[in-house]
């Protein structure tokens, strides 16, 4: 799809402006963790872990309500202009673990941000609100009664509206039309979807952070208005445990970084705080607690981590693609999310389709390999993103901690999960063929490329399902930390506050309960924009 | 590079075979110089042989330019590796490390020689073994492996014009 220069240069010019408007650039306090020489002592009233989704709309609120916020963040601090439109730069710079993450069995590959605005810097811009009937399970099973859909629509619209999410007006790239002309032709429902951008010149390289500040990511948000009313925001920094006693945290340990994002213990950051804002994302937020020993009853701290364990199916098309360029998602299914048979639901959606993300993802190998990346341009991809955490036999991953006190995520999928993937397997065959597929091929070590919905039908039938053998990705880590009245039954209480800690707060997207069923950004925006709110309302800030 | 995926060695704790020093200092990862480019280090010779295997049928038919392809590709992947987590390069350290030693590399691969002294044909098939095996942690290899190689030469943009990428560059390196 051709670029429209006059919209790119338009984009360009007022990404300038909203990035360096109050870029008061100078005025801003923001310190390089990984050039400090020596141990540092710091203070502040608030210290916000993570730049986010949630600690993003933390440090935003907080600061502008008048408190002195420190904002630490592992990665680096990137302008626009860093960005380069290649994987190979930017999964190491803006991924964790360089894009290498994986479960423990090594069954799952995780996708996580990892530099200013976390997440939302890297990814696809989708924009849910959090489903009805995932708000309905929490209530029932955590006792989260407030958090209704009626409850959370002002936040939602707060957070609309602060990100600028909107449905995509532009037409869908192929590879998402086909996901559309599939559910059209099978009678299966889609929905166009709603993205937080502006001014986007439909490049297709969200993923390696928006060149122009189209997306509007907690980068070019929450953080420049955080320092423009004066938070101090520190980067390249790991935190590694609290300092607590009692029912209060007194201080955050941390360290910096080195120029490969692993943690130099050598040099010792201090910082003294009142209140705590945990938001470094549902692996680190709890290995952070675990880290620090905090106390746990429910036995919920790093349990219960979903991921929406994705599967992926390839599909050859007679024309070309070009799944590399424009909006990445554009439209989802929910055909099968919230299924009337036994089952585990699943999402439909694409990813965007670039050559490293494809390329280690195909399951083909050698020369095979090679002579279908020479079709790379007419390929189709679909995902099926399956939604954990609502059924006994799928109660997700725990994270534990390694000899370093490194995270470690262990994810066993169940049969009812395998169950599940065969099922989204079969569905993304049925929905490429529909859509005029010549051939399909699922994911998996022992997929072959098959020519008709039939033969798929059969093949993915016959496929041996286990951890490594089929494909399985995820963007999405959720829980560890998740909400609940009761303390029995989860870490945190539905506003966010530890149970046992009284000056800590969660805010991530450690602090769901199950899987959503959706993308979670939006969830995560509009939980804790109402949960800082509610800390912000019953204190009263010192004086400046 | 979309991952490394490997298990854990420890499997072949009945080898007696010890490679490395612990992990006590965190900063040990694989940025060493055992694993520098410029020296013959385990990694190296390892990616040498195995590169061609997992490019087979995209590297250049000309023997020099496929050559300068899998120094290119062996190059990225060892500036790439520092990134990943530490538990990750360990379990590369400890892979690279056994390929190379005579008696691990007997039970990993079912030879004596070096995986160089192999002849391609027996590469793949060796490699096909591995993807097939029953042993989780050969899989794991595999895939870790075909990751690494696959990620690395397909992230250089001097190979996008064989997918006919046209990639985006806005600004300036």
């Amino acid at each position: 799809m051709p670029i429209s220069t006059s919209l790119l240069h338009g984009a360009t010019s007022r990404l300038s402006q909203a990035q360096n408007a109050g870029n008061s650039a100078n005025a801003w306090q923001h310190q390089d963790g990984s050039l400090w020489q020596s141990d540092t002592q710091l203070s502040a009233d608030v210290v916000v872990i993570g730049t986010g989704a949630g600690g993003g709309v933390a440090a935003e609120l907080l600061s502008q309500a008048g408190f002195r916020v420190m904002v630490l963040e592992m990665g680096a601090f990137h302008q626009h202009t860093d960005f380069r439109q290649q994987e190979r730069w930017a999964y190491p710079q803006l991924y964790q673990d360089g894009a290498g993450r994986k479960t423990l069995d090594k069954g799952i590959s995780i996708l996580q941000g990892r530099s200013v605005g976390g997440s939302t810097t890297v990814n696809w811009t989708t924009s849910i609100r959090t489903p009805a009937p995932t708000l309905a399970f929490w209530q029932q099973q955590f006792g989260l009664t407030e958090l209704t859909t009626e409850a959370l629509t002002p936040f939602f619209q707060l957070a609309e509206q602060r990100f600028h999410i909107k449905p995509w007006a532009v037409p869908p790239n192929a590879n998402n039309a086909l996901l559309k002309r599939g559910c059209d032709a099978l009678g299966w429902q889609s929905t166009v979807i709603a993205r937080n951008v502006t001014a986007c010149a439909n490049l297709g390289y969200c993923g390696m952070g928006c060149p122009l500040n189209a997306k509007q990511s907690t980068l070019v948000t929450s953080i420049p208005a955080a320092l423009n009313a004066g938070a101090q925001l520190l980067t390249r920094v790991y935190a590694e445990r609290f300092e607590w006693q009692g029912d209060r945290i007194s201080a955050l340990i941390a360290h910096p970084v080195d120029a490969h994002y692993q943690t130099d213990r050598r040099i010792t950051i201090r910082i003294e705080a009142t209140h705590f804002v945990l938001a470094a994302g549902a692996i680190h937020s709890p290995a952070l607690l675990l880290r620090s020993q905090v106390p746990d009853p429910s036995g919920r701290l790093g349990a219960h981590t979903y991921l929406h364990p994705s599967l992926i199916s390839g599909a050859i098309f007679p024309h070309e693609v070009h799944g590399h360029t424009g909006a990445p998602q554009s439209i989802y299914s929910d055909e099968f999310v919230w299924p009337k048979h036994p089952g585990m639901g699943f999402k439909l959606e694409v990813p965007p389709i670039h050559p490293v993300l494809m390329a280690t993802k195909l399951s083909v190998d050698g020369a095979a390999h090679a002579a279908l990346m020479q079709q790379f341009n007419h390929l189709q991809v679909t995902i099926a993103l399956l939604r954990d955490g609502f059924h006994h036999e799928a109660q997700g991953g725990h994270v534990t901690l390694g000899a370093q006190g490194q995270p470690i995520l262990d994810y066993r999928c169940t049969d009812y999960v395998f169950a599940g993937a065969r099922q989204a397997l079969l569905a993304m065959a049925e929905l490429q063929f529909a859509a005029g597929a010549t051939q399909v091929l699922p994911l998996h070590r022992a997929g072959q490329m098959q020519s008709s919905w039939q033969a798929a039908k059969q093949h993915i039938a016959e496929l041996p399902l286990h951890a490594g053998a089929v494909a399985m990705a995820s963007a999405h880590v959720m829980g560890g930390c998740n909400m609940s009245a009761s303390s029995t039954q989860g870490v945190v209480d539905g506003y966010g506050m530890h149970h046992q800690l009284r000056n800590l707060q969660v805010v991530d997207g450690s602090v769901l309960p199950t899987s959503l069923g959706a993308n979670p950004q939006l969830t995560i925006f509009a939980l804790a924009w109402r949960n800082i709110q509610h800390f912000i309302a019953q204190q009263r800030p010192s004086s400046p | 590079m979309s991952g490394v995926a490997l298990g854990s060695a420890l499997a072949f704790a009945p080898l007696g075979y010890s490679l490395y020093q612990s992990m006590a200092d965190p900063h040990d990862g694989l940025s060493h110089a055992a694993l520098d480019p410029a020296h013959d280090c385990p990694a190296r010779l390892v990616l040498d042989a195995l590169i061609p295997v997992f490019l087979h049928g995209a590297l250049a038919s000309d023997t020099r330019a496929a050559q300068a392809q899998i120094v290119q590709v062996r190059d990225d992947i060892l500036n790439f590796v520092p990134f990943l987590s530490l538990d990750a390069q360990h379990e590369l350290q400890q892979l690279f490390g056994l390929l190379q030693h005579r008696l691990a590399r007997l039970a990993l691969t079912g030879y004596l020689s070096t995986l160089a002294e192999l002849d391609l044909a027996q590469r793949i098939a060796l490699m096909s073994s591995w993807r097939e095996s029953y042993i989780k942690l050969l899989q794991d290899a595999w895939q870790g492996l075909k990751e690494l190689c696959t990620g690395a030469f397909y992230g250089d943009p001097t190979q996008w014009p064989l997918l006919r990428y046209p990639g985006l560059a806005l600004y300036a390196d």
